[in-house]
């Protein structure tokens, strides 16, 4: 009986699969989990592992866990970012101290970098050569660095020892750029890289706590800047800020001081407009407006932010120990579209 | 004059009960007199308190978690063998049970929990559980339950050396000596201990294995008595111990981290007999705690570290006004100081007051009723208590009840972490109530209690709107639950069989969310079974945990269960023993914490020489 049942089962699967191949079909997706939304859930810190949601550009379809059912295994504790270059996905780890590098559009792994690495961060891509930032040991600051990954071999073939706490990073043609918000303690710099010869060209005094950077379109690097609030444990406040760096020279163009009690923690560009987040809320401003505006264009809490294709994209990380949301607004009316329940600590979200 | 103060201390209800009580008198022997026990033993009416049994299984395993996990109510989550082990009762966590060591609270001022693999497995004569509130009497974090590790020193003839030699899978060691000698004048207990383990098992089903997971550690006792004549005694209580251990990977994360703990405990301890009633106990304790942590056990010139001092005085009087009233009041103060990487130094005062009473009203009932009031700068502290009733129906039945307020200061942690830290916090506050039955027959006793507790105020680290991990006073719980044990012994053709069985069932809910809580089980429970036939004892032991949540995750539920055999024989004139012991001999692939397995199968040797 059971037997019966799984021959049949069998023919019926390599019926399908037949059909599958046997179809030529140029508009079909590249995978899986093209045509949609990734978020990337962190997970849990002890002993947790990060996971991927997929969700299609028509909301129609969710699937939690893509990379976990593809694959058959988790992706390892905290889940750091993915970089994309071409149609490979890099999964940063930071915990599990590795890089997994799988399809984007159909998530199946092809292999993993687990060597070299140290508590990595970010990922940017660089003539032919992956950068990956890495915060070392916690308890040492001069051990930091960027990893340089061969991306024909994938083996790490360089370090590029930093100062401390490299966090996110970027390409600008041939220069890569590393915002140092300190890692375990806290930094005020960008450090400028050569990614032909692995030089560092540059460290760039900006504000406190730099984090994420953007390229505006007059070519310029945007990095907007936390400040410290003020605390039990940091009793003065230092203002955040947005930095603009030229690129032709390296040099500071501008600086604007954020409000009290304004600390940015996302920054994202798109059409022209920049979009700015606290723990509380949106702000809207275009690239080259000289005032940053006062009020939230969405009053929200805010984990994570993306804007693509007229959307804006709004994690909520709640309590960090249940499933956190997307939530999705239309950027015209900043009016709510619709709420996702996604997985743990939903940080980054991400457009195939 | 300190007498008359005392008295007037407990002024109420001490001289109600005194009139009445005058007739019976009866007179304590300062020899037997062990304050710590007698803490638990005489203050503890309408409580379950279960002395956790001396057998040989018990015996020959040098571990804490192991042996109360086997044998007791208590659930415990483990980051994997040898890793941070923490108990808790009754669905309440890690820093709502308390760790009494010979009468001192020794919960980390850090964390305000005990990690059983941070401290000494070896050094103790009598393990007690006590399950329910116990703060009146046991201080801070004596919410759930408390465990009572105890030296005892007696004034009797005797000489012994002790050596216990194990060895075990995974290349596991340990090796005891322990040398008593004591007379009617002064009594002497030295042991050393070493444990030391590989510990790098398979991960059951998974393709890794537990490679940063090897640890050692040493302790060394020293306990002195000595009689200065018949009304005073003076005691010493030593206990040194250190541990180096590496900290395990996850299924999901490789680690290279590493834990080192140093701890020493110090207690001296004067009784004095006042007279025939009387005893007035002097106890001066000091006890430092560090730990260091490395995230590179490769690069250890890089670390993080914490320490606490505490000084701690307490004049504590005893008076068996008759053979039905037993008064206790104790005075203390306690400073600690606490420093490290992660806050600056700190350090605070805590004033202690308890009254303590018990009263065997008629034959069959009796009652105890505790108040304590501690003052400290910081917060201000409730005035906690607790009553208990016990009525012994007939020989077979007792029915107790028991209701009480108990809380737990926020930790140095809590208030000064950096950052973080929250210096408004207030005490976590508890109340509970909890009946009781017992039913004893000749070859069986079956005990069963139904407890409730509402805490509040519970203090949570959550991300504040920085996005920081800061301590708020939350939450609110709510435990109702069941504790289930029966102890059966029957002699059977010259073989005595035991069997000792313990169930706990409790629903706990935050009342917040209305969700029950994270890592706690709904069902716990264990059987021992122990055959002994001549020299040969023959037992096992089995271990239920329920499936637990933790957070978005669920860890599976598990039996996993112990075999072991002991042979006793005779040389030197002693009795020795030998042992052999399988664990987890079905092989299950189990764990307590998230991703973090324990071991399959595997196989210990145990050797107790007396000479």
């Amino acid at each position: 009986m059971n037997i019966k049942k799984r021959v049949i089962a069998s023919i019926f699967s390599i019926t399908l699969l037949a059909s599958c191949s046997s179809s030529e079909d140029p508009i079909l997706p590249k995978g899986d989990y093209d045509n949609g939304i990734l978020v990337t859930n962190e997970g849990a810190f002890s002993g947790g592992t990060g996971t991927i949601n997929y969700i299609s550009d028509d909301f129609s379809t969710t699937e939690t866990k893509v990379y976990d059912k593809v694959n058959g295994e988790s992706i390892g504790t905290v889940l750091q970012s993915i970089g994309f270059n071409d149609d490979d996905a890099y999964l940063v780890v930071n915990v599990a101290n590795k890089v997994i590098i799988a399809d984007r559009y159909t998530m199946k792994k092809s292999t993993e970098i687990t060597s070299d690495l140290n508590n990595p961060r970010y990922i940017a891509f660089a003539n032919n050569k992956a950068f990956v930032t890495n915060w070392g040991s916690g308890f040492d600051a001069t051990d930091d660095y960027i990893a340089v990954i061969n991306l024909t071999s994938n083996i790490v073939e360089a370090k590029i020892s930093v100062i401390e706490g490299p966090e996110q990073i970027i390409a600008n043609g041939n220069t890569i750029y590393v915002s140092h918000k300190g890692g375990f303690g806290s930094g005020s710099s960008v450090t400028a890289i050569n990614a032909s010869d692995n030089s560092v060209i540059k460290n760039i005094s900006v504000g406190s706590i730099p984090d994420e950077m953007v390229l505006d379109s007059s070519g310029n690097l945007l990095v907007s800047c936390e400040g410290k609030a003020q605390t039990q444990w940091n009793p003065t406040e230092e203002l955040g800020s947005l930095v603009k760096i030229n690129t032709a020279t390296n040099d500071i163009a501008s600086t604007m001081p954020f409000a009290s009690g304004f600390h940015p923690n996302n920054l994202v560009l798109s059409d022209g407009n920049l979009f700015i987040s606290t723990a509380t809320g949106v702000f809207k401003m275009s690239e080259n407006a000289s005032t940053i505006p006062s009020t939230a264009i969405i009053t929200t809490t805010v984990g994570g932010l993306s804007v693509n294709d007229n959307k804006i994209y709004v994690t909520d990380v709640k309590d960090f120990q249940s499933e956190g949301t997307l939530t999705i607004f239309d950027a015209n009316t900043n009016a709510e579209l619709k709420e996702f329940t996604v997985g743990l600590i939903p940080r980054k979200i991400y457009f195939n | 004059m300190i007498k008359k103060r005392f008295l007037f201390t407990g002024l109420c209800m001490f001289f109600v009960l005194y009139s009445n009580a005058q007739k019976d008198s009866m007179s304590i022997k300062l020899d037997e007199f062990s304050l710590s026990i007698t803490k638990v033993k005489d203050f503890s009416k309408g409580y379950y308190v279960n002395s956790i049994a001396d057998s040989l299984a018990v015996r020959n395993i040098k571990s804490l978690t192991e042996i109360l996990k086997f044998n007791s109510f208590i659930y415990f989550r483990e980051n994997g063998l040898g890793m941070v082990s923490s108990p808790s009762f009754r669905g309440t966590n890690a820093s709502q049970t308390a760790v009494i060591w010979n009468g001192i609270n020794i919960n980390s001022q850090l964390n305000g929990q005990v990690d059983f693999n941070g401290i000494s497995a070896n050094s103790y004569d009598n393990i007690k559980v006590r399950s329910g509130g116990g703060s009146v009497l046991f201080g801070s974090g004596a919410i759930g339950g408390t465990i009572h590790l105890n030296n005892k020193i007696d004034f009797i003839e005797e000489e012994s050396n002790q050596l216990l030699a194990n060895y075990g899978s995974f290349n596991t060691s340990h090796l005891s000596y322990q040398f008593k000698k004591s007379n009617t004048k002064s009594s002497l207990n030295i042991s050393l201990g070493f444990n030391n383990s590989d510990n790098n098992f398979d991960y059951l089903d998974a393709n890794l294995y537990n490679e940063n997971g090897s640890f050692y550690n040493v302790n060394f006792d020293m306990n002195y008595g000595f009689k200065i004549n018949n009304n005073n005694n003076l005691k010493f209580f030593s206990s040194t111990f250190f541990a180096d251990r590496n900290l395990s990977r996850t299924l999901n994360a490789p680690s290279n981290d590493a834990y080192k703990d140093f701890n020493s405990k110090n207690l001296l301890e004067w009784n004095h007999k006042i007279n025939s009633k009387e005893i007035l106990t002097s106890r001066v304790a000091f006890l430092f705690d560090e730990f260091t942590f490395f995230d590179d056990n490769t690069n250890r010139n890089n670390f993080s570290s914490g320490r606490t001092r505490r000084n701690i005085m307490q004049v504590d009087y005893n008076n068996s006004i008759s053979r039905k009233i037993k008064f206790n009041t104790i005075l203390g103060v306690e400073n600690i100081n606490a420093s490290g990487t992660s806050f600056e130094d700190n350090s605070r005062t805590i004033f202690t007051g308890v009254v303590s009473l018990n009263h065997q009203l008629t034959k069959r009932l009796s009652y105890g009723v505790q108040v304590r009031q501690e003052l400290q700068q910081e917060f201000n502290s409730p005035l906690l208590y607790s009553l208990g009733i016990e009525n012994e129906f007939n020989k077979n039945y007792t029915l107790s009840f028991n209701t009480s307020k108990n809380y737990r200061v926020p930790t140095f942690n809590d208030l000064y972490w950096n950052p973080g830290g929250n210096i408004n916090l207030k005490p976590e506050s508890s109340y509970q109530f909890e009946i009781g039955n017992i039913l004893s027959f000749k070859n069986i006793r079956l005990q069963l209690n139904t407890f409730y507790i509402k805490s509040e105020d519970l203090i949570q680290w959550i991300p504040n709107n920085l996005g920081v991990w800061s301590p708020q006073n939350v939450n609110k719980t709510r435990n109702i639950g069941i504790e289930f044990n029966t102890k059966f012994s029957a002699i059977i053709n010259n073989s005595l069989l035991d069997v000792i069985l313990n169930y706990t069932h409790v629903d706990a809910v935050n009342l917040e969310t209305n969700q029950q809580l994270i890592a706690v089980p709904r069902n716990t429970g264990n059987m021992l079974i122990n055959f002994q036939y001549n020299k040969i004892e023959l037992y096992s032991e089995t271990l239920y945990n329920d499936s637990t949540t933790f957070l978005i995750d669920e860890i599976p539920s598990f039996f996993v269960t112990n075999l072991g055999f002991n042979y006793k024989t005779f040389f030197l004139k002693n009795q020795q023993n030998f042992g052999f012991r399988i664990n987890n001999i079905f092989n299950t692939n189990y764990q307590n914490t998230l991703n973090r397995p324990m071991p399959g199968i595997n196989f210990l040797i145990t050797t107790n020489i007396n000479f």
